[in-house]
């Protein structure tokens, strides 16, 4: 057709393109759908090469074509003009999708051959693991936290005087007896559980209030057995302050458990005795395990044992300069330990201690 | 404490149930461990006698029994016990029966038939410590006032629950059961039945009794039986004895040990003809005198022991045991009861100083009441009577110089109500009062409370607050939260740093080991810790030898536990540990210092990437990315340690402003040896308290202008380090050096035997202006002139 479309124009005079118009767009027309289809079977990008040179080429059709622009009236100029323009568009706009087409395909074909398995492992070693006895005390901390408590920490080794008679707990006490203690000298202990902590801080916060904390840490006992061994760890917690009740310290533990265990869960308060609270209370949590039903973990009772609390004993109070008329105070102490055996089913307390990675993997 | 609930149902007009009771216990403080039916194993077991024996045909060590268990009908049983004589009664499992340790059928025994089997006391449940020699022998007999065919269960109270109390030092009170059944009867509301006693009268002349240490013992009273008559004690009696885990004896022992657990209150007896001088002194005694207790042990005895003598001897630790010399016997025809209070901590001492616990001192360590002396003596009398053990004497004698001084404590309901967050009325909290048999006096607001006199542990108003709760009931204490001021402690900053740490060791593919603060002195020689004199810190009463000393350093635990691992075949391990070392001081309290230890093992496992071997430099790459994370001080690395631990040539020390704060290093082969580690493996320790400052962060300026990099290879003698060239490099840079990567090292070919080539990538830039070429290639030269100055460097 192109040499047809060449000659009809070449025998336009200046004036006869109106009537040729019809003729030329026709023949332009088939000589367009004949591109179009040539682009369409076009299946690499060589053959684009030929086309774009057959139509957009220096000696190429359309800027051939183009040529015979100059022989035009001014007024048909804008008319061939527009036939023309229509047609190039229409085949530029073609061949430059299929082009781009036919290179996508080229380059995933290349990167299709660079194809990798990508269900092997990834490079860099492993991720570590803390200790579930930190999972559980980041977790309490977090807990006490979000309501205000701040975490303070006391020493390890620990003044008589602190662990004990501070404590309401004076030499020859019977309440020494629960707590077997280990000794670097005659009035230096490791300490036997975290509460020295409290009469630490009362000393450093007297006279302010609240004295508002959570203090965990190692504590030491001459104990060591499936259930116990002879270092362990504790959270204290401590509220001093003006008009803090015992349904206080039951909110707090039911806030506590709940946050630990679960929405679902209940506590139950027993009567009990610690020589620095007064009074005191065993706090269980209803057993997650059998739903109060009754099962080996709860020695079917449908309660666990988990913390020890009560209201701050006066002479507490009175020992680190508060007047118990004036403020009162809750505390609790609850194993770490027990915690961690709880919530992830750990039958021994030993294995914290082994340190075994495939136990350590597992948290 | 062991409770039977068949001696509870003794104070009661009625049954009852233990599982009420449990629960009651429970929710009134005593905390209940244990719930025990004695007889559950047990079944279809009946009393019999053996009316006639004859030898087996077949076998020479079974005999044939005919068994007469109140049925006109005799049973044929075989037996192998030997202890077995015409007459005896014997319990007598019948065939479809229950016994421990299995079910009896019919059987036959080389021919014979059997219907049943006599039993032992370990085939009904007897825990063999409640059993006589005698009753040790083979098959129990059993007493002659078991009647024929009665079942086993109720003949020996085998239908008994025995309660096992945890009882907490407040209550020691509770090791009399008659005070655990005033509990009881506040649960459930019962009538508790007055206790039979036998009234008696004070002898004007009390001379017989001299307290010298009135101060160790408040109250002494004796009371002389006659006509003594030492039997067995009935099989009521026994059984309720041998339910709460005590031997029956006889008569009187018994009736001791029944008062004993009754009130809570130990007595003990004297053989009154063995005892001289018609005296009773109460003293402590001499150092180094020794004295025979009733277990036939020659005990030495202190200064600050209390004694019971008579005018020429000793006669009983007091509290604890009593001496053999005034031991009733099967002669004793009189006997001195006493009914004493001694004071708990003297008791303690001299118990655990012989390394003597009996049932009687570990009541009287924890305190006891002196008002109930006479209560105990009084029962014990009525006891003496009723089985028959002798004649009391209608008078006693007493000393009573410190009396027992019961307190009157006022509270008012707001008080009380005020510590609980409730609203408890005042008629309910005098009803809690009168409940627990305390008086009461009410003048308008306040209450006037005085405590039994058995409740020594009610001392204060808060005392009365727990009594108001715990009968009131824990369930019903709402939950409120706190209201209140802003909390304004802040916290320290070590807690969060440490919080930090492990979540970067963790990062960097760690896992957190958590060991023992202590370990054993043998521990430091297998680190080559050397010896430093006496003063480590060590636990005076250790577990073991293993755990007497407070760590030093983390290395041991953790290589303990690197090893276990390795052991298990773990390979490429990666642990850490965040804790305290201790060390001693001069005075005071030891320091506690928070160190970090980190182990790595040199990584062997193939992987399909490629092997990634871990080294020296695999360790300082994780601290170099911890320090950058939580520490802005710079860091020094000063080649060798003067630990024996490490790799001499592959270690250093950590230095930070100067001080050293840690070590890092390959871990010496000898040392893993030790510990069984074959593997190169890498450790550093490194102290935190230098480094818990919080970093405090301003922004400076980003650089304007562009940054030059050039690179510069040099050959310098071996022995200089990387260190060094940096520091040079800095010197002489004049601030416009703002980085410098190291890319290369070499040693070998085309390079000079003792020096090696090392090649620098620098960074240039003035933070003023852009830098010429011309001034970066001045800069270059200094650097280089330095080098070549200082290290002897020469350009490649």
């Amino acid at each position: 057709m192109i040499k047809e479309i060449n000659t009809l124009l070449e025998e336009l005079q200046p004036d006869t393109l109106k009537e040729k118009a019809k003729q030329l767009e026709d023949m332009l027309e088939t000589e367009k759908l004949e591109a179009l289809k040539l682009i369409e079977e076009l299946s690499n990008i060589e053959e684009s090469k030929e086309i774009q040179n057959k139509y957009f080429g220096k000696k190429g059709f359309v800027t051939k074509i183009m040529k015979y622009m100059g022989k035009m009236s001014n007024e048909d100029k804008p008319l061939l003009g527009k036939i023309i323009h229509d047609f190039k568009v229409e085949i530029e706009n073609n061949l430059k999708n299929k082009v781009g087409h036919l290179e996508s395909l080229a380059i995933n074909e290349k990167l299709l051959a660079e194809k990798i398995d990508i269900t092997l492992p990834g490079k860099g070693g492993k991720i570590g693991h803390k200790h579930p006895l930190t999972l559980v005390e980041e977790e309490i901390k977090e807990i006490f936290r979000r309501i205000g408590f701040t975490v303070a920490e006391g020493y390890e080794i620990e003044e008589d005087y602190f662990n004990f008679e501070r404590l309401n707990i004076p030499k020859e006490h019977p309440a020494r007896e629960m707590q077997d203690t280990f000794y670097l000298s005659e009035d230096i202990v490791l300490r036997t559980h975290t509460s020295p902590v409290q009469a630490r801080i009362m000393d450093k916060m007297h006279p302010q209030l609240p004295v508002k904390i959570v203090a965990p840490g190692k504590v030491f006992r001459r104990d060591d057995d499936s259930t116990h061994s002879p270092m362990f760890h504790q959270i204290e917690g401590l509220l001093v302050d003006k008009n803090i009740t015992f349904s206080d310290l039951k909110g707090i533990l039911l806030y506590l458990v709940q946050a630990i265990f679960g929405k679902d869960r209940k506590i139950r308060l027993r009567p009990s005795y610690f020589p620095f609270t007064e009074p005191s209370a065993e706090v269980d949590v209803s057993c997650g395990n059998c739903n109060q039903e009754g099962c080996r973990m709860c020695s079917y009772t449908g309660w666990l044992e988990i913390l020890g609390s009560g209201m701050v004993h006066p002479r507490v109070l009175e020992m680190a300069g508060y007047d118990p008329e004036e403020v009162t105070g809750f505390a609790f102490g609850l194993g770490i330990e027990r915690i961690a055996m709880l919530k992830y089913g750990i039958d021994d307390i030993r294995l914290l201690y082994e340190n075994d990675q495939r136990f350590l993997e597992q948290f | 404490m062991k409770v039977s609930i068949k001696w509870l149902e003794q104070y009661f007009d009625q049954q009852l149930d233990s599982n009420t009771i449990e629960h009651d216990l429970t929710k009134l403080g005593l905390e209940v461990e244990d719930k025990i039916n004695l007889g559950d194993k047990i079944s279809k077991i009946v009393a019999g006698r053996i009316e006639a024996l004859s030898k087996h045909p077949d076998a020479d060590k079974l005999q044939i029994c005919s068994i007469n268990i109140g049925t006109k009908e005799h049973l044929q049983i075989v037996t192998g016990a030997q202890n077995v004589y015409i007459g005896m009664k014997v319990p007598v499992a019948l065939v479809g029966s229950k016994v421990v340790g299995g079910d009896i059928g019919l059987s036959k025994l080389r021919g014979i038939e059997s219907y049943g089997m006599l039993c032992s006391g370990a085939e009904l449940g007897i825990e063999n410590s409640l059993l006589s020699e005698k009753e040790k022998e083979g098959i129990l007999p059993l007493a002659e006032d078991i009647e024929l065919g009665q079942d086993i269960k109720e003949a020996l109270a085998l239908d008994d629950v025995i309660i096992e109390l945890g009882l907490t030092p407040n209550r020691a009170d509770c090791y009399g059961i008659y005070n655990v059944a005033k509990e009881v009867s506040l649960g459930q509301s019962l009538k508790l039945k007055k206790l039979d006693l036998v009234k008696s009268i004070i002898k004007d002349n009390t001379k017989d009794i001299e307290i010298i240490r009135t101060d160790l013992c408040p109250r002494y009273i004796s009371r002389i039986v006659k006509n003594v008559n030492i039997k067995p004690s009935p099989v009521w009696f026994a059984n309720l004895i041998r339910n709460v885990g005590i031997r029956p004896i006889n008569n009187l022992v018994d009736i001791t040990n029944y008062v004993m657990f009754e009130l809570g209150h130990p007595m003990h007896a004297f053989d009154l003809d063995k005892l001289e001088g018609n005296k009773i002194i109460v003293d402590t005694g001499n150092k180094g005198e020794k004295f025979i207790t009733l277990d036939g042990v020659e005990r030495e005895l202190t200064e600050d022991m209390l004694l019971i003598k008579d005018a020429n001897k000793n006669i009983a630790l007091a509290g604890v045991m009593g001496g053999a010399n005034s031991e009733v016997d099967d002669n004793t025809s009189s006997i001195l009861l006493e009914a004493a209070s001694f004071n708990s901590a003297c008791i303690r001492k001299t118990s655990r100083k012989l390394g003597l616990r009996s049932e009687a001192s570990s009541r009287f360590e924890r305190g006891l009441s002196a008002d109930n002396c006479l209560l105990a003596m009084e029962r014990a009398c009525y006891l003496i009577e009723l089985l028959e053990a002798g004649k009391v004497e209608e008078s006693y004698q007493e000393s009573y110089p410190v009396k027992q001084e019961i307190p009157t404590i006022t509270c008012t309901a707001k008080y009380i109500n005020g510590i609980l967050g409730m609203n408890i009325s005042q008629e309910e909290i005098i009803g809690v009062f009168k409940s627990l048999n305390f008086k009461v006096e009410v003048l308008a607001e306040e209450i006037k409370v005085t405590p039994e006199a058995h409740r020594i542990d009610i001392q204060s108003k808060i005392d009365l607050v727990e009594e108001v709760v715990r009968v009131y009931g824990y369930d019903r204490i709402p939950s409120t939260l706190p209201q209140g001021a802003t909390n304004t402690l802040a916290e320290e900053y070590t807690i969060s740093l440490k919080e930090s740490i492990k979540n970067q060791m963790v990062a960097e593919g760690l896992s957190e080991i958590i060991t023992y603060s202590f370990i054993d002195n043998k521990d430091y020689e297998s680190i080559g810790m050397e010896y430093q004199g006496d003063d480590r810190l060590k636990i005076i009463n250790p577990l073991s030898e293993k755990q007497s000393y407070m760590r030093e350093k983390l290395l041991p635990g953790i290589l303990d536990i690197a090893s276990r691992n390795y052991k298990r075949q773990r390979k490429n391990i990666r642990i850490f540990e965040l804790g305290n070392v201790y060390t001693g001081r001069d005075q005071g309290l030891p320091e506690e210092n928070l160190n970090l230890g980190i182990l790595i093992t040199e990584n062997k496992i193939k992987e399909v990437h490629g092997l990634e071997l871990n080294d020296f430099y695999t360790l300082k790459g994780i601290l170099e990315r911890l320090l950058a994370k939580i520490s802005d001080s710079s860091i020094a690395y000063l080649p060798g340690t003067e630990r024996k631990a490490f790799h001499p040539g592959r270690s250093g020390q950590i230095e930070v402003k100067g001080d050293i704060i840690g070590e890092i290093g390959e871990l010496h082969p000898q040392i893993l040896d030790k510990y069984d580690i074959k593997e190169k493996t890498y450790y550093l320790e490194l102290n935190l308290d230098k480094l818990a400052i919080k970093p405090v962060t301003i922004y400076s300026q980003i650089a304007k202008f562009p940054f030059v990099e050039r690179d510069m290879a040099f050959v310098v003698p071996q022995e200089k380090s990387y260190g060094e060239m940096i520091e040079l490099i800095k010197e002489a840079s004049d601030n416009k050096v703002i980085g410098t990567r190291i890319f290369d090292i070499y040693e070998g070919q085309q390079i000079e035997d003792g020096y090696k080539s090392v090649a620098f990538s620098i960074t240039y830039q003035d933070k003023d202006k852009t830098l010429t070429d011309d001034e970066v290639t001045k800069l270059h030269e200094i650097i280089l002139n330095t080098l070549a100055q200082k290290i002897g460097a020469k350009l490649r």
